[in-house]
């Protein structure tokens, strides 16, 4: 049986709201200018209140207490209008435990439950169900591995790399994936491949908030990598990453298998000299921490205890219970990879690691509708990256790239993948 | 805060109510375009979840607004005042809107006017040392790009993501830096107020020079009627543009902070300090504020109760009640935080030996973390100080305690704490970005009492007397216990004046909580009447007034002249301002309150 919350089991952590608008800024010590101090795109593109993580979670509670009892046309916009990037979240719990992103996918799931998905939604979901993936890309997601002539199976690694949609049938990423291999191979790593058997994780349709059909979706993901015998699986895509460490496990155990994203394991190479980067970069570069790596990307943690008071009136939790703050992400792996290319300088952002702005979007806004508030957030960051200096933005994202490669050339910036950079410094 | 304000019984018909919205919402989205309005049931109720709404409607919930409005410009938001006006609804502006006062009382009634887009910091004039803002502009921001020109900034106690111009303009002004930069009411200069009826008015120079550099220009200045003390709460027009004083800062254009979250360490430059001061007792902490006031030696001071730095050590509740039961954790009472904000070492050097050699006349000690420890000397002088008011058996019962938390082996308690916990306090009160920690996680919220801008002794006399009153309160499971004292403040402009509020925690979502709030505010302003201890920070809204007016030279009543004088239609939504039909029937909460002021009234008319 799945644990996703549910907007009644996080009235207990939620209820406590207080209206502070915290969620709208990053952690308040660290802002750097008035211009970049936000940290909700939603909240910058909309304005109204009801777009930000507080007025989301308002929405979640009058729900809950049938203080609302239909979810109107503008509400739903309201609640799907959102990258979902936990930037609210991480703010709040600088100083509390409010849940406020497991709030607001506890909202959507109400919203699917309540009115089905929107209309690009819904497209996407039937793709899902059609070809097992949401993408519109036509092939099949062992093409790739064909096109390469190599071989798709175990063969004995005990590393299962998990390429991911994206990777496997958009064009524009082709080329980092077959970087990412090679990568790989140089350092004679034995790696797995499921190919046409890779399931997708599905996680789009948990972000629509059908979470059943992305538990069945999960169940399938942590089934293909149980079978395949691996100890460590390898995410090319940080949604993947994200997705197998903080969605799947509340849906299905992964049976103790390590997930690991490919930066961290290139830093390690890196590190024991078994890549080596030669061939220099002579660039400012900023790098972008895509929240899907950096922020969300803590294990899922359950938690099963009682919610007591002592001192009257002081809330604590019997066991302690565990809050994903995104302290531990992946955010210097991928900034020690760029270090070590020659000649490489890097500049960081503003807004950066747990309190990153996010760029854009999964997906799931520009399938509705909203490519101008993807664009406009895009555009913001790379204002951003334009204010600091930078030359090169790079991400570990795919997603992230090419929201920001998108409104790149009005900002005379290129986007590249840490993927991509360290490959040609290592082979150049 | 104890507030008046009813829960209203609506005995209009639902076609007169949707007739109302449907013209309110073409009116104002002609005025402001398609996308700047909405009357959507589901995004007007995200406006009415506000803090303290429960002292207000004993829910969590205020009334849902009419529509919601997001003007961009002065000129928009005195049409949408004028439509208001001229439909017949009232209209009440928010802008970060911290508050049960930023939203309103009567249902479908009010037109939340939200200034989200007016967001600019549209001047800093550093040779006549203004900035002007729009309503948006938080304290952070403003300060952020102040430190960038060596300036700085008052920044108040709500917290740094709340608006500048919301509290010079309308809500009250403590803050830590208060003896050093004042009080928000005293940082006001120019104003530009759309008044409840529409027009567009300049407060102060601009009219004669241009410029907002002076509060009072040519003619009738009426900054006491648009500001006075506490403010009028958004029940006196809309503010759209407000020049405030800013000061000089010697510190670096931008503060290095470091850590992972949600810990965050501030590095103290050269010549600044942070730290605390410890003494034994009221009288001592009396002594040592004022001489501090009148040395002019530090830029930042405040008072803090021991569960409020505990809570800002600690990343959970979980951690805090670890940490609290240690004996000492709890029992450092008598404490002063201070920032010294130096400009040259000749300067720091002159302040921190007129610091040490204030402290040591009052017996204290101080504890000063990092780069600028006091060392052993002030720290054992701090250890004496604290055992002469809890006896050395709790200092040395805390001692075997204490090691886990040195050796950084508390979960929930950064390592860092004990060697850095300067420099987390001095981000929290330089930059005031940390302090929600230490009354918003405990139970959920928290309200205050007492605070009453007097001399520092009778503040102090505040603290007392409202520790005095939790004490029932915290005994009947209302409150958190924190051991009834947990007085916040400090003093102001070199110690002319002062404040200690008497802060509450409480769980929102409790109903014994909600059942009995209100009457802790209402025992502890009573209390203040009684104590002589003026005006204090509950004196919000009607039913408050009704309270304190009369005890002070009657200045609700002056409050109703100036209402209804600039607002003959009660179009500017004045819940939390005033109502001079308040006591023909007032809440059930504020009946006991109505009995007292008639029984005093009686008994000054006997005398």
């Amino acid at each position: 049986m799945s644990s996703h919350p549910t907007l009644e089991s996080l009235l207990p952590f939620n209820g406590k709201l207080a209206r502070l608008s915290v969620d709208k800024f990053p952690p308040m010590a660290l802002v750097r200018s008035q211009k970049f101090s936000s940290i909700c795109p939603s909240y910058l593109e909309y304005k109204l209140h009801s777009h930000s993580g507080e007025g989301r979670l308002v929405m979640a509670m009058s729900l809950t207490n049938k203080r609302i009892e239909e979810i109107s046309d503008e509400a739903r916009d309201a609640i799907f209008q959102c990258s979902m990037c936990g930037g609210c979240d991480i703010s709040v719990k600088v100083h509390s435990d409010i849940e406020t992103l497991a709030g607001m996918y506890a909202l959507r799931a109400e919203s699917f439950r309540r009115a089905g998905p929107l209309p690009g939604h819904q497209r996407m979901l039937e793709r899902l169900d059609a070809v097992g993936h949401p993408l519109f890309e036509e092939g099949r997601k062992g093409d790739w591995i064909r096109e390469s002539g190599r071989e798709p199976g175990m063969n004995g690694a005990k590393t299962l790399l998990f390429v991911g949609d994206r990777y496997a049938l958009q064009p524009q990423h082709r080329k980092t994936l077959l970087h990412l291999i090679e990568l790989l191979e140089r350092a004679k790593l034995g790696l797995g491949l499921l190919g046409d058997e890779e399931p997708s994780t599905g996680r789009v349709a948990l972000d629509i908030g059908d979470e059943e059909r992305f538990d069945r979706q999960a169940k399938k993901v942590a089934a293909a990598i149980r079978s395949s015998g691996a100890d460590t699986v390898l995410c090319a895509d940080a949604l993947d990453f994200n997705t197998l460490r903080a969605h799947v496990p509340k849906v299905e155990d992964l049976g103790g298998v390590k997930v690991i994203h490919a930066v961290e394991l290139l830093d390690e190479l890196v590190a024991r000299h078994r890549i080596v980067p030669r061939r220099p970069l002579e660039a400012r570069i900023a790098y972008h921490d895509p929240d899907t790596l950096g922020r969300l990307s803590e294990p899922f943690q359950h938690w099963k205890g009682e919610i007591k008071k002592v001192l009257g009136q002081l809330v604590v939790y019997d066991p302690p219970c565990p809050v994903n703050r995104g302290t531990h992400g992946v955010y210097d792996p991928p900034r020690r990879l760029l270090g070590a290319i020659p000649g490489v300088e890097l500049v960081e952002f503003q807004r950066r690691r747990e309190y990153a702005f996010s760029c854009g979007d999964e997906g799931v806004l520009s399938a509705a509708g909203w490519e101008e508030f993807v664009r406009n957030t895009a555009r913001h960051r790379m204002d951003e990256a334009r204010e600091v200096g930078a030359q090169v933005v790079a991400s570990a994202c795919p997603n992230s790239e090419d929201n920001l490669a998108a409104v790149a050339p009005d900002f005379s910036i290129r986007v590249a993948n840490v993927v991509d950079l360290l490959h040609d410094s290592v082979t150049g | 805060m104890g507030i008046a304000g009813e829960t209203y019984q609506d005995d209009r018909r639902p076609e007169e109510i949707a007739e109302l919205r449907e013209s309110a919402l073409r009116e104002l989205r002609q005025a402001v375009g398609e996308r700047w309005a909405t009357a959507d049931p589901q995004i007007l109720d995200t406006y009415t979840w506000q803090y303290i709404a429960e002292l207000t409607t004993g829910t969590n919930y205020m009334e849902k607004p009419l529509a919601v409005v997001l003007p961009s410009t002065t000129e928009q938001v005195a049409e949408v005042v004028r439509i208001c006006n001229r439909i017949g609804c009232q209209y009440k502006a928010i802008s970060t809107g911290l508050g049960a006062w930023g939203a309103p009382t009567r249902p479908d009634y009010v037109v939340q006017i939200d200034l989200r887009r007016m967001e600019r910091i549209v001047e800093i004039d550093e040779k006549n040392m203004f900035a002007v803002v729009e309503p948006y502009v938080t304290g952070n921001q403003l300060q952020t790009e102040l430190f960038k020109r060596g300036l700085n900034t008052h920044m108040v106690g709500a917290g740094c993501q709340t608006s500048v111009l919301a509290s010079a303009t309308s809500v009250f002004g403590h803050g830590w830096d208060g003896i050093s930069l004042g009080f928000s009411n005293r940082n006001l200069l120019g104003v530009e107020w759309v008044t409840p009826d529409g027009r567009i008015v300049r407060l102060g120079s601009f009219e004669a020079s241009g410029t907002d550099f002076a509060g009072d220009g040519p003619g009738f200045s009426l900054r006491g009627a648009m500001r006075g003390f506490g403010g009028a709460f958004g029940g006196l027009g809309v503010f759209t543009r407000a020049a405030v004083k800013i000061y000089p800062w010697y510190g670096p254009a931008e503060l290095k902070a470091s850590g992972r979250t949600p810990d965050f360490f501030t590095e103290i430059p050269q010549h600044h300090a942070a730290g605390l001061i410890v003494v034994d007792s009221w009288e001592k902490m009396a002594e040592v504020g004022y001489a501090l006031g009148e040395a002019e030696i530090v830029d930042l001071l405040g008072r803090n109760a021991p569960s409020l730095l505990t809570a800002l050590a600690t990343v959970d509740n979980n951690a805090f009640a670890q940490l609290y039961s240690i004996p000492l954790a709890s029992r450092i009472s008598y404490m002063l935080t201070f920032v010294i904000l130096s400009r040259d070492g000749e300067d720091y050097a002159y302040r921190m030996k007129t610091l040490k050699r204030i402290v040591k006349q009052a017996g204290g000690g101080l504890m000063m973390t990092g780069a600028g420890s006091s060392g052993l000397y002030w720290a054992g002088r701090a250890i004496r100080a604290v055992a002469r008011d809890t006896g050395w058996g709790t200092v040395l019962r805390s001692i075997p305690k204490m090691l886990p938390v040195a050796l950084g082996r508390v979960e929930g308690v950064a390592p860092e704490v004990t060697t850095r916990l300067s420099e987390m306090m001095y981000g929290a009160l330089v930059r005031n970005a940390m302090q929600m920690r230490g009354v918003f996680r405990f139970g959920g919220t928290f309200h205050t009492a007492m605070g009453s801008l007097v001399s520092w002794d009778n503040a102090i006399l505040g603290a007392k007397v409202g520790a005095q009153v939790k004490e029932k309160y915290i005994r009947d499971g209302v409150l958190f216990d924190d051991g009834g004292d947990n007085a916040w403040g400090g003093l102001y402009e070199g110690g002319a004046y002062s404040h200690l509020e008497e802060l509450a925690c409480y769980d929102p979502r409790d109903s014994h909580c909600l059942e009995h709030a209100n009457d802790y505010c209402i025992d502890a302003n009573l209390a203040c009447v009684d104590h002589f201890l003026g005006d204090c920070i509950n004196g919000i809204g009607p039913g408050n007034h009704m309270i304190f007016s009369e005890h002070c030279y009657d200045y609700d009543r002056w409050q109703q002249k100036i209402k209804a004088a600039l607002d003959p239609r009660n179009a500017s939504d004045a819940s939390f301002y005033t109502d001079p039909e308040f006591e023909k029937n007032p809440p059930p909460r504020f009946q006991r309150a109505l009995e007292r002021v008639k029984a005093d009234r009686a008994r000054v008319e006997v005398e």
